[in-house]
C-alpha cells in the first residue's frame, strides 16, 4: 500500500518537472535510433555483402573437384555430379543448389580487352538461387536465341566501355588446351558485386565451347538457414567424395568472416559509446534532480521513511524517463529501419569505392529483434548505474542535514 | 526512569577549519508521560539539536536518550527510521510539507507507512481535518495553502498515527500572532484530549508560557527548569 504512495509520487515528480523528463527521454531516444540505424546498416551491410557473393557467386557451401581452386584449371572437374546430387536434393536443410563451369578467358571489343572469369549457368536456375533478376542494370535477362548472349559485371563493362547489345570476343582455353573464341553479344548487364568482374553465359554452350562433356566445375549450395553452413559442409566432408572437397563460405570468403567480426566489435564499440552517452545525461539529470530535492528527501526520511523506499523511488522515477525515451526511440528506431530496409540508401555516386570492397552501393538496414532487447537491457543498466551515484549521496546524508538544504 | 531520559547528552559539531564547537555540554532531563515542555533559549543555545537528538535525526557526541525501553543513541539507520515512524511526531518551522502530495495524503503519509488500511486512514484524516479546520483543504497540494494552514497541516500529519512523542521545532517561528495562538492552543487541546507528550522549542515569550514546563538552555546547558501555573 505504502509503494501506492511512492509510485504516485514518482510519477507526480516526473510530471512536475516536465521539461526535464522530455529533454531527458528525447536524450535516451535520440541514442536509441542512431544506435538501431547504426546496428541495422552495419548488419544489413554484411548480410548484403555475404548474400551479394554467397548467392551470386559460389555458394554458401561449394564442392569442386580437388585441385581446381588452387589451378582454376577445367581439367579438375567433377565429372559426374549425379551422386553428391542425390545427397545434396535429399538433405532438408538444404534450400537450393546450381551447378556452374568456370575457366579463365579474355573478352575483347573492336578497342579493349580484359581478363575475366567465364562463368557457365543454367540461367533459369540460377536466377532462382542469385536472385540475378533484382541486379540488372540494363538489358534483358537472357542469353538470347541459341544462347549467343552473355550477361556481363559493370566493372567489365565499364573498363570495355560496352553496352548492351554490342559483340564481344571470348578466348579461353579447352580441355585439350586448344584455344577457342566465340563471338557473343552482350544481353544484360549487371550490378551484381560478386559479378563485377566476371561474364555469365549458357552452361550447356560452355560446356561444349570448351569439350567438357557433362563435366562441371562446381556444386553451388545455398542453405535455408546460413548458420547451418559449417555443419552441413563438415558433414559431406566426412563423406566418401573421392576427388571432391568442400568449403563453406566462412573458408572461401575469410575476408568477409573478418569483415563480419570487424563489423561486430564496431557494433559493440558503438554500443559501448552510446551506452555512455546515456548513462552520462541520465546520470546529471538525475543528480540535478536529487541535489535539488534533498530537503524533500529529508522530510520523508524525518518522518520515517526507509532509505531503502526512497532509493526504490527515485529508481523507478529514472526508470519510467528511460521507458518513455526507449519507447518513443524504439518506435521511431523501428520506423527508421523499416524505411531503411526497404528503400536503403543510395551510395551509387561512389560506386567505384563500394564495388571494390565487394559492397553494395545501394545500402540496405536489417531488423533485428535483438536491437530491441538489447538495446532496453543496455538502457535500463545505464539508467541503474546512472543513479548510483546520486543515491550514495543521498545515502550519506543525515536527515536533519538534508532538511536544512534550501 | 520516566518516559524521556535524557543524560549527560553531548553533542560536538566539527566545523570545516577542524574547529570543534559544542553544541550541547551534557545535557539531563527527564520528561514524564502527557508533559507539555517548551524547550527555549537565544539563537544558537542548542533547542534545536537537542529535539534532534531526541527524535533520532541526528545522534549525540555521548550521553544517551531513552525513550521509555529505546535507547535512541544505540539505534541504527534501519532501526532510527522505524523509531522515527512508530514512536515520534515532527513539526517543523517550515512547515515540511511534501510538495507532490495534497494535504489528504501528506496527512495519512505516516499512517500509511505504518501500513493502515485506507479505511483507517479516510477515517483518521476525516476526524483530524474537522479538529484542525481543514476539512475544505484536503485536495489542494501544500504550495496552494497559506502558512498557518500547511502548519495546521503539519500536526495533522505529527499526530495522525498516534505518536508517542511530538517534537516541535520553533512551530509558529513563521507564523502571525493570531495563527500562533491558534496553535498552541490546538497542541494544548492535543495535549490534554489525546494525551500526546508534546516538546517544542521557541524563544517567543508569548509562546513560551502556554507550555506547562519551561526549559531554557543557553550555551548547550539547561539554565533553568520550572513549571508554569
Amino acid at each position: 500500500m505504502f509503494e501506492n504512495i511512492l509510485i504516485k509520487m514518482a510519477f507526480k515528480n516526473i510530471f512536475r518537472r516536465l521539461s526535464r523528463t522530455i529533454l531527458t527521454a528525447t536524450m535516451i531516444s535520440v541514442s536509441l535510433i542512431s544506435l538501431m540505424i547504426m546496428a541495422g546498416l552495419y548488419e544489413g551491410m554484411i548480410v548484403q555483402m555475404v548474400d551479394a557473393t554467397t548467392k551470386s557467386d559460389s555458394g554458401e557451401v561449394l564442392i569442386q573437384a580437388k585441385d581446381f581452386r588452387e589451378t582454376e584449371q577445367i581439367k579438375y572437374s567433377i565429372k559426374d555430379s549425379k551422386p553428391i546430387e542425390e545427397i545434396i536434393k535429399n538433405d532438408p536443410r538444404v534450400e537450393s543448389y546450381v551447378t556452374k563451369i568456370r575457366a579463365q578467358g579474355l573478352i575483347a571489343t573492336a578497342g579493349y580487352a580484359k581478363n575475366v572469369e567465364i562463368i557457365g549457368v543454367d540461367l533459369e536456375k540460377d536466377v532462382k538461387q542469385s536472385k540475378l533478376d533484382n541486379y540488372i542494370m540494363s538489358g534483358e535477362l537472357t542469353f538470347g536465341k541459341h544462347d549467343r548472349g552473355v550477361i556481363i559485371g559493370q566493372t567489365l563493362a565499364k573498363d570495355l566501355k560496352i553496352s548492351v547489345g554490342k559483340k564481344v570476343i571470348i578466348t579461353t582455353q579447352d580441355i585439350n588446351n586448344e584455344v577457342v573464341s566465340i563471338a557473343l553479344k552482350v544481353q544484360a548487364i549487371t550490378n551484381s558485386t560478386g559479378l563485377a568482374k566476371s561474364l555469365l553465359m549458357s552452361k550447356t554452350k560452355l560446356q561444349k565451347t570448351l569439350g567438357l562433356g557433362n563435366s562441371i566445375s562446381q556444386i553451388c549450395i545455398i542453405m535455408k538457414n546460413r548458420a547451418d553452413s559449417t555443419t552441413f559442409a563438415n558433414e559431406l566432408k566426412l563423406q566418401d567424395l573421392k576427388d571432391l572437397v568442400v568449403y563453406d563460405w566462412t573458408e572461401l570468403y575469410s575476408m568477409l568472416k573478418e569483415m563480419e567480426v570487424m563489423m561486430t566489435t564496431i557494433n559493440i564499440i558503438s554500443y559501448a559509446f552510446v551506452f555512455l552517452v546515456a548513462s552520462l545525461g541520465i546520470f546529471g539529470v538525475v543528480l540535478v534532480s536529487v541535489l535539488e530535492r534533498i530537503r524533500e528527501f529529508g522530510i520523508m526520511m524525518a518522518i520515517g521513511t526507509r532509505f531503502r523506499d526512497i532509493a526504490k523511488m527515485i529508481i523507478f522515477e529514472s526508470l519510467i524517463i528511460s521507458t518513455i525515451g526507449y519507447i518513443a526511440g524504439a518506435i521511431i528506431g523501428a520506423l527508421a529501419l523499416l524505411y531503411l530496409s526497404a528503400y536503403g540508401i543510395d551510395f551509387s555516386a561512389f560506386d567505384d569505392a563500394f564495388l571494390m570492397f565487394g559492397m553494395d552501393p545501394h545500402m540496405k538496414a536489417i531488423i533485428r529483434p535483438a536491437f530491441f532487447t538489447d538495446t532496453l537491457i543496455a538502457i535500463y543498466i545505464a539508467t541503474i548505474l546512472a543513479v548510483l551515484l546520486p543515491i550514495r549521496s543521498l545515502k550519506k546524508r543525515k536527515p536533519v542535514e538534508s532538511i536544512k538544504e534550501l | 526512569m520516566g518516559f524521556l531520559s535524557i543524560k549527560n547528552v553531548v553533542k560536538t559539531f566539527n566545523t570545516s577549519a577542524d574547529i570543534e564547537v559544542k553544541a550541547l555540554k551534557g545535557i539531563s532531563l527527564e520528561i514524564e508521560k502527557e508533559e507539555f515542555v517548551v524547550i527555549s533559549g537565544p539563537s544558537g543555545s542548542g533547542k534545536s539539536t537537542l529535539l534532534n537528538i531526541i527524535g533520532g535525526l541526528d545522534g549525540a557526541t555521548e550521553g544517551s536518550v531513552i525513550l521509555e525501553e529505546d535507547n535512541v543513541n544505540l539505534l541504527n539507520e534501519k532501526e532510527l527510521s522505524i523509531f522515527r515512524r512508530d514512536h515520534i511526531g515532527f513539526i517543523f518551522q517550515a512547515y515540511n510539507l511534501i510538495p507532490v502530495l495534497n494535504v489528504k495524503e501528506n496527512i495519512e503519509y505516516i499512517m500509511k507507512l505504518q501500513g493502515f488500511s485506507q479505511k483507517d486512514c479516510d477515517a483518521r484524516v476525516a476526524e483530524l481535518s474537522r479538529e484542525l479546520d481543514i476539512s475544505e483543504l484536503l485536495d489542494k497540494l501544500p504550495d496552494h495553502i497559506s502558512g498557518g494552514q500547511q502548519q495546521r497541516v503539519a500536526v495533522a500529519r505529527a499526530v495522525a498515527s498516534k505518536p508517542k512523542l511530538i517534537l516541535a521545532d520553533e512551530p509558529t517561528a513563521n507564523l502571525d500572532s493570531v495563527n500562533s495562538e491558534k496553535l498552541m492552543e490546538l497542541m494544548r487541546k492535543l495535549n490534554e484530549e489525546e494525551k500526546v507528550t508534546i516538546i517544542f522549542s521557541s524563544h517567543d515569550p508569548a509562546v513560551i508560557q502556554k507550555a506547562k514546563r519551561s526549559i531554557v538552555i543557553r550555551d548547550g546547558q539547561v539554565t533553568k527548569d520550572t513549571i508554569n501555573n
